[in-house]
């Protein structure tokens, strides 16, 4: 009598047990899922993504944070952003990108040259090889927009009637150019946001900087999907 | 001979921890050595669920290519990865080591009553799943410990406060019990759990030698209770059991 008790209230023990584990599934499931969506909608921000990264929301969708572009850039340009910044370990453009081979450390006059022996350059792009994702897509090189470049013209020394002018010379995609023979203006179609301009600027802070496209969200969501740009 | 083999897996983790958090392209989530492409499992799930990779179907291929590796070594000798290549149970075994070192006793183990989770490591398998459908993003991808610690390195070791947050997390949690991370919440054992269920080539056993005297119980870091003969989907391959049997009563079966 004594024993079979002793049983039963063993078996409503486990069955409590394992009730109580379930409960921690539960609310384990649910807690989670809530937390790192909530949490994953930080990541779409307006920030400059290595070159080839799709409309924001893509490239968030695709990009689980391996870190490969950041290993394989030439001028270890893209970093990895920390969880507490933007990004949420998405990686960004912080420094500049080569595009090209030829320009790995820009210098205006290398890159004057290589802009009169135009159309043969190889391009480097080695993050995009590199993205098991498709986060990054092979885009043509005269179609990446990582952002566009604004000058200061408080700051900028051409502006300010000093000899300067690195930037027009150092843009392979000649989106600068010289307003009314003064100083430096950005084209904002043509400029594909490499940052080079930005690296061999003399001021600081600096007189030029990229900001990410107004519409990064739509960067190129339109055109890949219809087949044009991949 | 038998406790020499738990030298040989720390050797061959240590050299796991080298290559995945120095060495190589990209980190544990997809990584490339020469002509050699890995990507894992998990990742690739969430941006599966995530949908638009559908849409580039030259990349989809990739993906699945790549994270079919871990997955059919999985198949075939279980969830070996998690004892002899994964970076975070590296870390967690080391932060053992160091705790025994101090004498330092995780809470769990002084005796008193502690909480059974249980499987709660399937329901965070499923909860990195609906997320990275609702959210449409790898939305996992942002807290996970295994990125984090190889992501330390891209992002500049000690400065990267948030990956040092995430270990930190990892880490206190085995002062209540050890490895627990490993043990109860992470989704990616929940998936190779899941995807060895049906391999055998293998596994620990309990030979005739047994005298039952729950000692592995206690012994495996995965607490299986070996002298029943249970189910081993969970076996971690680590051979903890077969190093420290005090009757030397488990015996391995390949194939």
């Amino acid at each position: 009598m004594i024993t079979g008790m002793s049983y039963k209230s063993d078996e409503t023990h486990r069955a409590q047990k394992s009730r109580r584990k379930f409960i921690y599934s539960v609310f384990t499931f649910l807690g989670l899922t809530a937390f790192i969506s909530v949490l994953s909608t930080f990541r779409n921000r307006a920030v400059l993504r290595p070159p080839g990264a799709l409309s924001e929301y893509e490239f968030s969708s695709r990009c689980i944070s391996c870190g490969r572009c950041v290993d394989v850039c030439p001028t270890n340009g893209i970093k990895l952003s920390g969880l507490l910044d933007s990004g949420l370990g998405t990686p960004v453009l912080e420094g500049y990108c080569a595009v090209y081979l030829e320009l790995i450390e820009p210098d205006p006059e290398k890159n004057l040259k290589f802009k009169f022996s135009e159309g043969k350059g190889t391009p480097c792009l080695r993050c995009i090889d590199a993205c098991p994702t498709g986060a990054l897509m092979k885009i043509p090189v005269k179609e990446i927009k990582i952002g566009s470049a604004i000058i200061n013209r408080n700051t900028c020394l051409a502006w300010r009637g000093e000899p300067c002018l690195r930037c027009f010379a150092v843009c392979p995609f000649n989106a600068v150019t010289i307003s009314e023979g003064r100083g430096p203006v950005v084209i904002r179609d043509v400029c594909t946001g490499c940052s080079q301009c930005v690296y061999v600027c003399p001021t600081t802070p600096k007189s030029i900087v990229v900001q990410p496209h107004p519409d990064y969200a739509l960067r190129y969501r339109y055109r890949w999907r219809i087949g044009e740009g991949a | 001979m038998r406790k020499k083999i738990q030298i040989v897996r720390h050797v061959v983790q240590l050299i796991f921890f080298i290559l995945l958090v120095l060495v190589v392209v990209g980190t544990v989530c997809s990584f490339q050595i020469g002509g050699f492409q890995f990507t894992e499992p998990l990742g690739a799930i969430q941006v599966l669920m995530g949908g638009s990779i559908f849409f580039t179907p030259e990349k989809l291929y990739i993906l699945l290519a790549t994270s079919a590796i871990l997955v059919t070594v999985t198949v075939l000798i279980g969830r070996a990865w998690c004892a002899w290549a994964c970076p975070v149970m590296t870390f967690n075994e080391f932060i053992e080591y160091i705790m025994k070192r101090l004498r330092y006793k995780p809470v769990a183990e002084r005796g008193k009553k502690k909480i059974e989770l249980g499987e709660v490591r399937f329901a965070t398998l499923a909860g990195v799943v609906a997320a990275a459908g609702i959210s449409k993003t790898p939305a996992w991808c942002n807290v996970c410990p295994i990125g984090a610690i190889c992501r330390t390195r891209s992002s500049g070791l000690l400065v990267a406060g948030a990956e040092m947050l995430i270990l930190g997390v990892v880490f206190s949690a085995n002062m209540y019990e050890k490895r627990f991370f490993c043990k109860y919440l992470c989704p990616v054992g929940g998936l190779l759990i899941l995807l060895g269920k049906i391999s055998s080539l293998i596994i620990p056993r309990a030979s005739e030698k047994c005298t039952g005297c729950k000692a592995c119980e206690y012994i495996c870091p995965e607490g299986i209770p070996l002298f029943r003969n249970p189910d081993m989907s969970k076996c971690t391959k680590c051979l903890v059991c077969y190093s420290n049997c005090p009757y030397g009563a488990v015996k391995i079966d390949v194939i």
